[in-house]
């Protein structure tokens, strides 16, 4: 099954579910997207590409009232699917080739 | 902590967003997760909610961009592409439409800055009026002084009640003494209206006392007369010879009622707290927070009654009213004139939509060919008619663009001619809700008048058929034609009331403009001018000052007499007095008799040339001491003197028992609005009723206005502190008093004209249409043989099939709009026309659509057999 790459964005929002691990509700992956990013991310496109990732079959989420919650209304909880990692590594193994042998260019 | 403090989202932001969310825990997550940072926002409260907005509508957005909003655009590049294919039929739609919509928006501005526009006061909901009203006749009128404070002595409510009184003086700073409009107010003036300085401060409570002038100016004066100089504060000005101090000057958007006014100065009233009958100001309340209306009301007829038993003399003829400040203005009259215009305005724009969903019918005709081939080939029905409506919807966009410029344009144009007198606030200006009425007003157009069109190219049973038509064009959609023919007879129908109300308002205002004056107004020059001032208090100084006056003008070149008067023709609008006729009972319910009172001089009837009918004039001989006497008009003669002889009888007018000495023809003196027709006039010599404020019209043997300059130095000569105000021809004069009427007359002219034209063009699109669709069978016609008259009379017959149905209908709406407007035009004295009116009018535009259908009937008789068949095989 050829799969297309990931975008740098859903790369990126992948990672971030990873890194927040078991508390991955939308406000806290957003928020370590943002940390690590160093900018602001829209609320539109970041929710709209979790959506993309879910049909892709990349992500997957679970609906729970939080245990140290904020508010008392139902969240959803991300994780990364299996394709969600395989993906992930695809598109490192990629890279990782592609960056290799670049590094005089690009050092600063 | 803030968040504790922090209410909910803006609701209508969190409603949109849900509609633009998928339903269900994924739309709830993210709402959510948004509303859980909006409670932790760090910025105030506003900002936050604006942020909050922001957010939503961006994730709004978001989610519909990848769903609704590019199938939008994509009809909307639909509509475009289709208008632009049939380029005049768009054109002249667009332009109709504007007309309509920039028609309606000028009216409706006009009519909500003229009823609903609030004036420039803090607390405008809370301000009320108090009125005494004469039982009698139920008029309302200023209160007195006396009554006003006793009030504010006994009901608790009216803690805070502001009184006024606003005339005109003379400012003697400066190079020029310059004639002004000042108010005297009690020291909470400001303060009860809610406003403060825009330079300087206002008064403060113990100012006002008799002896102590302090004064604040108004934004137009400060500029107009002290060049906007802030060094202004502080300094003494001289008005009427008199030391006022300025201490402020208020924000440019503040206005009094009436507009005016140049300078306030602080006045407790307190010489005239005894008077209860005379005294009149103006008095408005504002009401303390946790008080109603109704409350305030109560307590204040109940205080009222008991002043009424304290003074039965002076109180018994009055009642006592309470009335918000912006019922004050305008009149029921005027109320009634805005709504008809803007009720024609709204038949313009009718008739205008009534043209394009006509067109828009005969596009969804042509295309039910590919509609047909786009529903077979899969393509939803809501889909299409979405695209459908998106067109028309298109089209009125466009409309509305073009109607706002025109309507911005016709708006700064109203504004332009508005009497100074009115406030600014109430000018017609492109508000936002006005704005907001031509949007909407367009948009309800594309969808309402685009729905039936496209409905009815979405027509289930037409799919054959319309694929059948999409290969080879036929003669069908015979039951389509008919919603086009009801286009077209409710047209006409409408057209008819229109023309008819249109028209009736047109003769109205003509008549209001053009009323016989009963006086020559050529070649008199026309000023104001006022005595102002204590060096006039003495008895006889005053009467003096006219005869200097009248003398060293008539010694101006070319000058043949001079009349003074209180009050010039056409002018303001002269009060009414009541009156007895002496040695004659009042009627059983105690009424009084009214009529208008005019001070004038000895050569007034003259200078005017208003000729008597019997009697005399005023003469040297009626000087004050002397037996005091009264010219009336022939209307008072003969409403108050019925079968009788006028002459010699003896009227009580103004405090003194008056002999009727002379009998003159009627002057229509009156600026427009006579309740019951032309007035009784009574005239009094100027000698013996003297006024301060006179308007003098100089007679001359040559062009008036060679005297202008002269004028002034001749003034100068006898009184070095009048001011020289408004110099200018009677001519001009009654011709400035009349432009908002006039105005009015043209703006209905032009839609009367409007309605005719759009429904002749009207008219002949659904001819020219029908010719077109029948072209196959007028082809059929012609090659077995039809001659072309027959041909022509045929397709003529059809469009005076629709006339006679559309006037059918329309007779009678435009005899009951007449009906309607009879009773306004009958109070202007003015003829509306009767029932051969609206039939002259239905005739004519018989008439039109005649040729409206001539034009597509001759087309039709050259239709070549041959061309028009091959053009289908």
């Amino acid at each position: 099954m050829t799969r297309a790459f990931l975008g740098e964005f859903e790369q990126m929002v992948l990672l971030a579910i990873l890194r927040v691990g078991d508390e991955a509700y939308g406000l806290e992956v957003r928020r370590e997207l943002e940390r690590a990013a160093g900018r602001t991310v829209s609320r539109g496109g970041f929710y709209t590409t979790l959506d993309r990732l879910e049909r892709k079959g990349l992500v997957r989420w679970v609906s729970e009232v939080p245990k140290n919650a904020r508010r008392e209304s139902r969240q959803r909880r991300f994780s990364v699917t299996p394709a969600g990692t395989e993906a992930l590594k695809t598109s490192r193994r990629a890279l990782i080739t592609l960056w290799d042998g670049l590094e005089p260019v690009l050092e600063d | 902590m803030r968040r504790d403090r922090r209410g909910p989202p803006p609701a209508w932001a969190a409603a949109l967003l849900r509609s633009a969310l998928p339903i269900g825990q994924v739309g709830e997550d993210i709402r959510g997760d948004l509303e859980a940072e909006y409670l932790e926002h760090r910025a105030p409260n506003g900002l936050a909610r604006a942020w909050y907005v922001l957010e939503a509508l961006k994730i709004a957005w978001h989610y519909r961009a990848g769903l609704g909003v590019s199938d939008t655009a994509q009809d909307v590049r639909y509509g475009l592409r289709m208008l632009r294919r049939i380029p005049w039929v768009t054109v002249v739609s667009i332009v109709s439409l504007a007309t309509g919509i920039a028609a309606s928006t000028a009216m409706f501005a006009t009519m909500y800055g003229f009823l609903y526009a609030p004036m420039p006061y803090a607390n405008q909901a809370d301000l009320l009026t108090l009125f005494q009203v004469d039982r009698a006749s139920g008029s309302e009128q200023y209160i007195s002084v006396g009554n006003v404070l006793d009030l504010v002595d006994r009901v608790p409510a009216f803690e805070h009640v502001a009184v006024w009184r606003s005339f005109p003086t003379t400012l003697t700073t400066g190079d020029e003494p310059t004639q002004i409009t000042r108010l005297d107010a009690s020291a909470n003036v400001f303060q009860v209206l809610g406003r403060s300085a825009a330079l300087g401060r206002t008064f403060s409570p113990d100012e006002g006392l008799p002896g102590d002038r302090v004064g604040v100016l108004t934004a137009a004066m400060w500029e107009r007369h002290f060049a906007a100089d802030p060094g202004v504060i502080g300094r003494s000005i001289e008005v009427a010879g008199r030391a006022v101090t300025i201490i402020g000057v208020m924000p440019r958007d503040f206005e009094f009622l009436p507009a005016d006014i140049g300078l306030v100065v602080a006045n407790t009233f307190a010489l005239e707290r005894a008077s209860r009958t005379r005294s009149p100001v103006s008095a408005v309340l504002s009401l303390p927070p946790g008080v109603t209306r109704d409350q305030a009301r109560t307590q204040a007829d109940a205080a009222w009654n008991r002043l009424r038993t304290e003074h039965p003399d002076a109180l018994e003829r009055y009642d006592f009213r309470v009335e918000t400040l912006r019922e004050q203005f305008p009149g029921e009259s005027d109320t009634r004139l805005v709504r008809v215009t803007l009720l024609v305005a709204l038949f313009v724009l009718l008739i205008a939509a009534t043209n394009v969903a006509s067109m828009l019918l005969a596009r969804a005709e042509e295309r039910r060919g590919e509609i047909a081939l786009r529903m077979s080939l899969g393509a939803g029905r809501l889909r299409l008619l979405r695209q459908l409506l998106t067109e028309s919807v298109v089209l009125a966009a466009l409309s509305g663009v073009l109607g706002i410029a025109l309507a911005w344009f016709s708006i700064s144009q109203l504004a332009g001619i508005w009497p100074p007198e009115i406030p600014d606030a109430f000018r017609p200006r492109a508000h936002p809700s006005v704005l907001g009425f031509s949007v909407l007003a367009s948009f309800a157009i594309g969808i309402f008048f685009g729905l039936a069109p496209a409905l009815q190219a979405l027509r289930t049973s037409g799919q054959r058929d319309g694929l059948e038509e999409a290969s080879r064009r036929g003669s069908r959609g015979h039951r389509r034609g008919h919603v086009r023919t009801a286009f077209v007879v409710g047209q006409i129908a409408i057209a008819i009331a229109l023309l008819t109300g249109a028209g009736a308002m047109t003769q109205l205002t003509r008549s209001i403009v053009d009323v016989e004056l009963g006086l020559n107004s050529e070649r008199l020059l026309t000023f104001r001018t006022t005595a102002s001032g204590a060096r006039y208090d003495p008895p006889g100084t005053l009467a003096r000052f006219h005869r200097d006056m009248e003398e060293a003008l008539l010694a101006l070149p070319g000058a043949t007499g001079v009349a003074a008067m209180d009050e010039l023709p056409r002018g303001r609008l002269i009060p009414q007095r009541r009156f007895t006729i002496d040695g004659r009972d009042t009627g059983d319910d105690g009424q009084l008799p009214e009529t208008q009172m005019l001070s004038v001089n000895q050569a007034y009837f003259r200078t005017m040339e208003i000729p008597l009918r019997e009697g005399r004039s005023f003469e040297a001989s009626d000087r004050p001491g002397a037996a005091p006497v009264a010219v009336v008009s022939r209307t008072f003669a003969e409403l108050h003197f019925p079968g009788e002889r006028a002459l010699g009888r003896r009227i009580t007018l103004d405090g003194a028992s008056r002999e009727i000495v002379g009998i003159a023809e009627d002057v229509f003196h009156s600026r427009v609005e006579l309740p019951g027709g032309l007035a009784g006039l009574a005239y009094l010599p100027m000698e013996q009723h003297p006024v301060r404020d006179v308007a003098f019209a100089v007679r001359t043997t040559g062009d008036p206005l060679v005297l202008a300059s002269e004028l002034r130095s001749t003034v100068r000569a006898v009184d070095p502190l009048a001011a020289v105000d408004a110099v200018q021809t009677l001519d001009t004069f009654i011709e400035r008093e009349m432009a908002a009427v006039r105005v009015m007359g043209i703006t209905m002219a032009i839609f009367a004209f409007l309605a005719l034209a759009l429904s002749a063009m009207g008219t002949y699109g659904v001819m020219a249409h029908g010719v077109a669709r029948r072209s196959r069978e007028l082809g059929i016609r012609i090659a077995l043989g039809a001659g072309r008259a027959s041909v022509v009379g045929l397709v003529l017959r059809t469009g005076i099939a629709q006339a006679a149905i559309g006037i059918a209908i329309g007779l009678p709406l435009g005899l009951m709009i007449q009906g309607a407007t009879r009773g306004i035009g009958a109070q202007f004295r003015a003829d509306v026309g009767g029932a051969s009116t609206v039939v002259g009018v239905a005739v004519a535009l018989a008439v039109v659509c005649l040729i409206a259908s001539f034009l597509p009937a001759t087309r039709a008789s050259r239709i070549d057999p041959i061309k028009s068949l091959r053009a289908d095989a």
